[in-house]
């Protein structure tokens, strides 16, 4: 009697789903256009953060994607021209959970920025909304840009 | 919320004030987001970091074995300014895979917290593991 036969049927549902689930976790449906995704993501939350810098007339906007991060495990510091965003982001493992796929991490991470204009360390501002913080630095009063009107001779 | 308008769509959450695009047009770039993918007896955990999505956007469907996220990023610089210095683009988020039969696809729950999103998918009766209770006498 051939054991092996006998006892595959009860772990094949099980194992298929399994095995797809790791094997092509990654396949996007459309082969073609993987590249249309790039993996941005992984290299966005890692311990120097990438940054965007935004300015308009009056204000600095300093851009870092944090998800999963907490205000409190979130540490600003500034001055009139550098700013440093340091903090930890924590990844849970459920309870009970053998884990198929790891590509996010428990991290402690920092930043910092000279910036290329002074600001006013005393009006800085900061919100974290879905993931996203923005640090609004208002510029000193010579570093803002002012519009000159041409007037008639 | 406001649906009547194809160039203004708002979406509800947490955040729904400042969560606003006004523009139609489609950004070139989607972006696969990093997921972590458990597995318990009863379920299988999708979690995503998603950030900066609008949560109404998101959109989880399963077809033809494939389980496919995807969620849109609205345009946050628009209304600050300029860009002065990138180090990331901006975009939405995709992924997708592919799963065996084995999941409840009428049953699928999802949460968006912190610019993550987790996904739960309960395995169908037929591959959950099953308790045999032993009867003594």
């Amino acid at each position: 009697m051939n054991t092996r036969t006998i006892l595959a049927p009860a772990t094949t549902a099980m194992d298929t789903l399994r095995t797809e689930f790791d094997r092509l976790f990654d396949r996007i449906s459309t082969p073609g256009l993987a590249s249309a995704w790039p993996t941005r993501m992984l290299d966005s939350m890692r311990p120097h953060p990438a940054v965007n810098l935004i300015e308009d007339d009056d204000h600095l906007y300093f851009e870092a994607e944090l998800p999963g991060v907490a205000r409190g495990d979130l540490e600003i510091n500034a001055t009139d021209h550098a700013l440093t965003v340091a903090g930890t982001r924590t990844v849970d493992v459920p309870d009970d959970a053998s884990t198929l796929r790891r590509e996010r991490s428990t991290m402690r991470f920092e930043r910092s920025m000279r910036l290329p204009v002074a600001v006013e360390p005393d009006g800085i501002d900061a919100t974290l909304e879905n993931g996203v913080l923005i640090v609004k630095l208002p510029k000193t009063s010579p570093a803002r840009t002012r519009r000159i009107e041409v007037r008639d001779a | 919320m406001n649906n009547d308008t194809t160039n203004t769509m708002t979406c509800t959450g947490t955040n729904a004030e400042t969560c606003t695009t006004h523009d139609t047009i489609k950004r070139p770039q989607s972006y696969r987001a990093p997921v972590d993918v458990y597995e318990t007896d009863a379920a299988f955990r999708v979690i995503a970091d998603m950030p900066g999505a609008c949560s109404d956007t998101i959109e989880i469907s399963i077809e033809d074995n494939t389980l496919t996220i995807d969620a849109e990023v609205r345009d946050r610089y628009a209304a600050l300014g300029s860009l002065r210095h990138q180090e990331y683009g901006v975009g939405d988020f995709h992924r997708s895979f592919r799963i065996g039969d084995g999941i409840n696809a009428d049953n699928i729950s999802a949460s968006y917290r912190d610019g993550i999103l987790e996904v739960t998918l309960p395995k169908a009766d037929v591959v959950k593991p099953r308790k045999i209770d032993i009867r003594t006498n």
